[in-house]
């Protein structure tokens, strides 16, 4: 599915930043125009662990000019081999401040709306309304389905991914359009649990591929995963699309 | 005739395998490729797939050919169809 263009002002681009993002507006349909809608853009990424962290540092790589990103609690040991924006120096101390750190480093010249809490039913509204594009990243059903209403509420476009010990799958929700979560899992799924198998190489690879997704989302670019479903299997290398659809009567986008 | 079903995430840690292959009768659907799998499976897998009462878990995905499927309508499968079955995930 083509896309259709997100409501972005562009923002100018200076000397330094026209040096920085140099070889990607090489790209064929990106050009300085398209780093120029990803400087005037803002991300809500909702949490920063193993998926979240890699589509933060990516996207600040690729010089998005603003970001929200919202993750609760202190860095542990147990998040260090996914959530790459956490270090073994910031042990104990708050995650939200270690992202912003590491993503400060990669880039000084971004923006950061640093939230020390996960996405609730009290900020979901703010944050998501502040954003031109979510990101869901969120280990739980219950912060996702948050994420999902809030963003069909507002027709913001949300580039939904999730993992599972090898395997992971991503979709890009364009409220209106393409089916919506509640279309794909229409209740809160029995069998889900909070601590799940993970390498970082797994949540880093769908990580990467939900920040290429939104590269192209703001800019205009190539071809979404509007109304498709990919899915991986990295035990077998086997990656998989389906075509997905809304569903009649869905409790949040049909009503 | 054989039915290939190819389980993702959670159901394919719960049956030991992604893959697994059932002989069917001509005519069946991919209905009847589940239902085989899942009486023949470990305890585990057939719980998420379906519920107590024996009903289809509302948030399981199904693929025929890699084309989508509603439970409630019966797909005929071929002999060599694969039949794709997602179990919710939200790892982050
Ligand atoms: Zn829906």
């Amino acid at each position: 599915m083509s896309l259709s263009e997100l409501p972005i002002q562009p923002r100018p681009l200076n000397d330094e930043e026209r040096a920085t993002y140099e070889w990607q507006t090489w790209v064929p349909d990106f050009g300085e125009e398209g780093q120029e809608r990803l400087k005037g853009a803002t991300v809500l990424i909702s949490r920063v662990g193993g998926l979240g962290s890699v589509v933060a540092y990516e996207l600040a790589a690729a010089g998005v000019g603003r970001m929200i990103l919202a993750h609760a609690g202190d860095v542990k040991a147990s998040d260090l081999n996914r959530q790459l924006l956490m270090t073994h120096a910031q042990l104990g101390k708050p995650r939200i401040q270690s992202a912003e750190r590491r993503l400060r480093e990669l880039n000084p010249r971004l923006e950061i709306v640093p939230v020390a809490e996960n996405i609730n039913e009290e900020n979901a509204a703010r944050w998501v309304g502040e954003a031109d594009l979510v990101i869901d990243c969120a280990p739980l059903f219950e912060e996702r389905f948050l994420m999902n209403r809030e963003a069909v509420r507002q027709s913001k476009p949300m580039v939904e991914c999730a993992m599972f010990e090898l395997q992971a799958q991503i979709t890009t929700i364009i409220p209106g359009e393409t089916p919506c979560l509640a279309c794909l899992f229409p209740e809160r799924p029995p069998a889900w649990k909070r601590e799940f198998p993970v390498f970082g190489a797994v949540s880093g690879t769908v990580g990467c591929l939900a920040a290429m997704e939104a590269i192209k989302l703001i800019a205009g670019v190539g071809e979404s995963l509007s109304g498709e479903l990919l899915t991986m299997d990295l035990r077998t290398m086997t990656f998989r699309k389906h075509r997905v659809s809304r569903r009649p009567g869905c409790a949040v986008c049909d009503t | 005739m054989k039915v290939t079903i190819q389980c993702f995430a959670q159901l394919a840690q719960a049956a030991g395998a992604s893959e697994h292959t059932r002989e069917l009768n001509e005519g069946a659907t991919a209905q009847d490729a589940l239902r085989a799998f899942a009486d023949s499976t470990t305890e585990a897998a057939r719980a998420l797939l379906f519920t107590d009462g024996g009903e289809l878990q509302p948030t399981i995905l199904l693929f025929l050919d890699e084309e989508p499927i509603l439970w409630a309508e019966p797909a005929p499968a071929r002999d060599g169809s694969s039949l794709f079955v997602a179990t919710p995930i939200a790892g982050g």
